[in-house]
């Protein structure tokens, strides 16, 4: 094991158009070692990883790779230095067999064709050497997640990589995937290789990793040995930062009143047996990482997806069991889905067309649509949301981000819903329009509204929301009032790192 | 202050109003686009009517326009339904058979039992395309391919292959003149009326258009997906029941050779995309693709009139595609690449 880093940043920052998302970022990977990067969602520890992975390039500062400057444009770059990314959703192709999907791009030729045999040799000796399991023609598609990996790292391996950037490679697999890719890593730095492992898990990170690097906005807190390292430690430094005091409490929960929307037990694709209830004025905010099963569990309430058990209760009526999202928008609950550009808007349409999309019967009569009504519709809203645009005509592509999402909310607000499902509000948005979002939410729970709302970001849980539900692989890891939700109580339920505030 | 307020919003609302219709949604390049389709539509018009004297004669302009009826309803039809993201290209092969169907029936019944026929044989080849390209989930292409194949067999099949001729001369009432112009125009000016009033005026075209955008946000902002494409494909099976029905009315004999069917097919389909009708979805008008259809209509008409060998007008209709939809993915890419 050598001191001399195999690869080394020197103040690298990223910015994605207005969003800075890496800040003079310095950090010595040294060969050899497994160096974890940890952080809150949104850090920048992927982003790290993308840049040196080639498969992002930086905005500003300088990469070396054994000691000589480099610049990558692209991941093939990255990979004729011997770096190779094993990414969090597994690239592979998936009707394929595993030895067509380990030699994909580095085929051995024969004159025109490939070498079966002579890719065979090779597979053969890689599997051997490295001991995996796995059966050169089995087709990608049908194995486990935890065999899909494999078969990434195998393809890491036959390109003759040196150091393998990991993104939350144990995020999908089950305990004992987990514990065999543990064995893996351990097996690859024993002969040499270097390995950047980006994780949410801090147990993982404390029981794997020589080095531990905490980020937190962007920007490194610090950088240093895993044997001097304790998880509470970690996620003090990950929080860092106070709450933003411009959160003001929503607190307008009435007592004494029946909940507006009750969960009862429901359990849907990635989540089991979640119950929550929201009373009028009332956010109850949902923590977890990404994968924890939080936005499937809107989803599910808001009928995007199937519930296989459970109930969805609302003013005391249930919900059908087989319900679309139309059944839920027409019993007055909207959802702001994750994803605005894949899930909220139409990009080719107007702002007029994208608002009142999903209450056209409010501006129509026997199918036939009021221009009139519409546009004034139109207008209203987008007053009321204060949404900058040139006019109700203009085409959503054109609007900034964070008109963007007000647009989308108001989608959610045209017929003044009794619950709103808000899955990441202020993602991707400017600091204006996430205080007007946040104005927003207050004004319609002083209205009386119930609002259950997912965020990656803590401080904006901890911020607006009355009590506090974690989350953690599907499953609630803690349910916690105002007073109980603390960053360390929250992050502890969604890291798994302690029992506290189990139930 | 209450007063006051009240008395402003309407006025705020007519401000934005009138800033809003006076910046019309469309960007330049898509102000560009419509500005140079009509531009070319004119050019050629002008062109053809300097240099041919026999192009501006109502007889002629009648011609010309009575031969692209077919073309122009399946084109108005597909379009709409590739705007809503799905696709027909079974078109043709529904435009053969619900002719076969009208013309057995004609002839077993009477004229106007055999029109109706033919149309709701259409519209029901739609409903078999719905089924099987929305809940039976199989990709619009192969579906319909294969539906294609199917009903085109089955033309054959009732028919014996050759020609069928419709005994009721009370069948060729369809292909009339109404005031000097052929009815069969008069039916299709209508039926682009009602598919443009379907797409700008009601739900149905709001949804479809959604769909076509944007499949998983249409279905979050309540929209049936399955349902919305399931009507356009029933609109284009009647599109195609109306062509064949009004096209067998103008000979009163259906040849029910698969040909036919796919000549038309992709005339259309070369209309749509002149049209400049996005094949991705989403996108698209009525108008643009009338002028699409007119523009490959005069052209062809150009080349008869001079008299030039019918074979250089597929390769002139080829080029125009490209031209077409090229024009709009550089002048797009040059505009992206500036900014």
């Amino acid at each position: 094991m050598t001191e001399a880093p195999i690869v080394e940043t020197v103040k690298i920052s990223k910015t994605y158009g207005a969003v800075r998302a890496l800040r003079h970022v310095s950090i010595r990977f040294r060969a050899g070692t497994v160096h974890a990067l940890v952080g809150e969602n949104g850090a920048g520890k992927s982003t790290i990883g993308k840049i040196v992975g080639g498969a992002t390039d930086a905005s500003d500062g300088r990469l070396f790779v054994d000691g000589a400057e480099v610049r990558f444009t692209r991941p093939r770059d990255a990979l004729a230095v011997g770096i190779a990314i094993v990414h969090q959703e597994l690239a592979l192709l998936p009707s394929r067999s595993v030895i067509d999907n380990v030699f994909l791009g580095i085929e051995t030729r024969k004159r025109y064709a490939i070498a079966a045999r002579e890719q065979r040799r090779i597979f053969g000796e890689l599997v051997e050497r490295w001991s995996f399991a796995l059966d050169p023609d089995a087709i990608v598609g049908r194995m486990s997640t935890g065999d899909q990996q494999k078969v990434e790292i195998v393809r890491a391996l036959a390109r003759d990589a040196r150091l393998i950037v990991m993104d939350e490679p144990t995020a999908r697999l089950t305990a004992p995937e987990t514990a065999q890719f543990h064995e893996i890593v351990r097996r690859l730095r024993a002969q040499g290789k270097t390995i950047i492992l980006v994780s949410h898990f801090l147990g993982e990170v404390l029981e794997l990793a020589d080095t531990i690097t905490v980020m937190r906005d962007g920007e490194v807190i610090r950088t240093s040995d895993a044997s001097a390292e304790t998880p509470d430690a970690l996620i003090r430094s990950m929080l860092g930062a106070d709450l933003d005091p411009n959160f003001v409490p929503a607190s307008e929960r009435r007592h004494g009143e029946p909940p507006v929307l009750e969960v009862r037990g429901l359990s849907g694709t990635k989540f089991r047996d979640v119950s929550l209830s929201v009373h009028p004025g009332e956010v109850v905010g949902i923590a977890g990482m990404v994968g924890s099963g939080r936005s499937e569990l809107l989803r599910t309430i808001f009928g995007a997806e199937p519930a296989s058990s459970g109930q969805v209760i609302l003013d005391g009526r249930p919900l059908a069991r087989k319900r679309r999202p139309r059944h839920a928008l027409a019993r007055g609950i909207a959802m702001l889905p994750e994803s605005r550009k894949d899930e909220g808007l139409l990009l080719k349409r107007s702002v007029r067309e994208n608002i009142v999309l999903p209450h056209l019967s409010m501006v129509s009569k026997r199918g036939v649509l009021s221009a009139d009504r519409e546009e004034r519709l139109a207008v209203d809203m987008v007053e009321r949301l204060a949404i900058k645009c040139p006019g109700t005509g203009a085409g959503v592509n054109a609007l900034s981000g964070g008109n963007q999402q007000k647009v989308v909310l108001a989608k959610c607000l045209l017929n003044n819903p009794r619950v709103l499902l808000l899955d990441e509000p202020t993602r991707g948005v400017d600091v204006g329009a996430k205080r007007a979002i946040y104005d927003l939410i207050h004004e319609f729970v002083r209205a009386g509204g119930a609002v259950v709302l997912v965020s990656s970001e803590l401080e904006e849980v901890l911020g607006l929301a009355d009590s506090v539900v974690v989350m953690r692989r599907g499953q609630m890891t803690a349910s916690l009032s105002r007073e109980q939700a603390t960053e360390e109580r929250v992050l502890a339920a969604a890291f798994g790192t302690t029992g506290d505030g189990q139930g | 202050m209450k007063v006051e307020e009240s008395v402003q919003a309407p006025l705020r609302r007519a401000l934005h109003r009138a800033a809003g219709s006076r910046s019309r949604p469309r960007s330049r390049v898509d102000l560009l686009k419509d500005y140079s389709i009509l531009g070319f539509l004119l050019l050629l018009f002008v062109f053809l009517a300097a240099t041919s004297p026999a192009f501006l004669t109502a007889q002629n302009l009648n011609n010309v326009l009575d031969q692209s009826v077919a073309v122009g309803l399946l084109a108005c039809a597909g379009g709409m339904l590739i705007m809503g993201g799905g696709f027909d290209l079974s078109a043709g092969a529904i435009y053969v058979l619900s002719a076969v169907i009208a013309a057995k029936v004609a002839n077993a019944t009477n004229a106007d039992v055999g029109i109706a026929t033919g149309i709701l044989a259409g519209m029901a080849l739609g409903g078999v395309n719905a089924i099987i390209c929305t809940i039976g989930r199989i990709n619009a292409f192969v579906g319909t391919l294969a539906t294609s194949i199917f009903f085109s067999g089955a033309a054959t099949a009732i028919t014996g292959g050759g020609f069928t001729y419709i005994d009721d001369q009370d069948f060729g009432k369809l292909s009339a003149k109404i005031l000097g112009i052929n009815a069969p125009i008069l039916i299709f000016a209508l039926f682009a009326l009602a598919c443009a009033f379907l797409l700008n005026k009601t739900i149905f075209g709001r949804h479809l258009l959604a769909a076509g955008d944007n499949k998983e946000a249409a279905a979050l902002s309540g929209v049936s997906v399955h349902l919305t494409l399931a009507r356009a494909y029933l609109l284009s099976g009647t599109a195609s029941g109306l062509a064949g029905v009004v096209v067998a009315s103008r000979s009163l004999a259906v040849a029910s050779t698969a040909n036919g069917g796919n000549s038309v097919l992709f005339a259309a389909l070369a209309a749509i995309l002149v049209g400049g009708v996005s094949m991705l979805g989403g996108e698209g008008a009525i108008w643009r693709i009338l002028a699409g259809v007119l523009i490959l209509a005069f052209v062809a008409n150009g080349f008869d009139l001079n008299g030039v060998d019918p074979l250089y007008q597929q390769m002139m209709s080829g080029a125009l595609i490209l031209l077409a939809v090229g024009a709009d993915v550089w002048i797009r890419a040059a505009k992206a690449n500036r900014s």
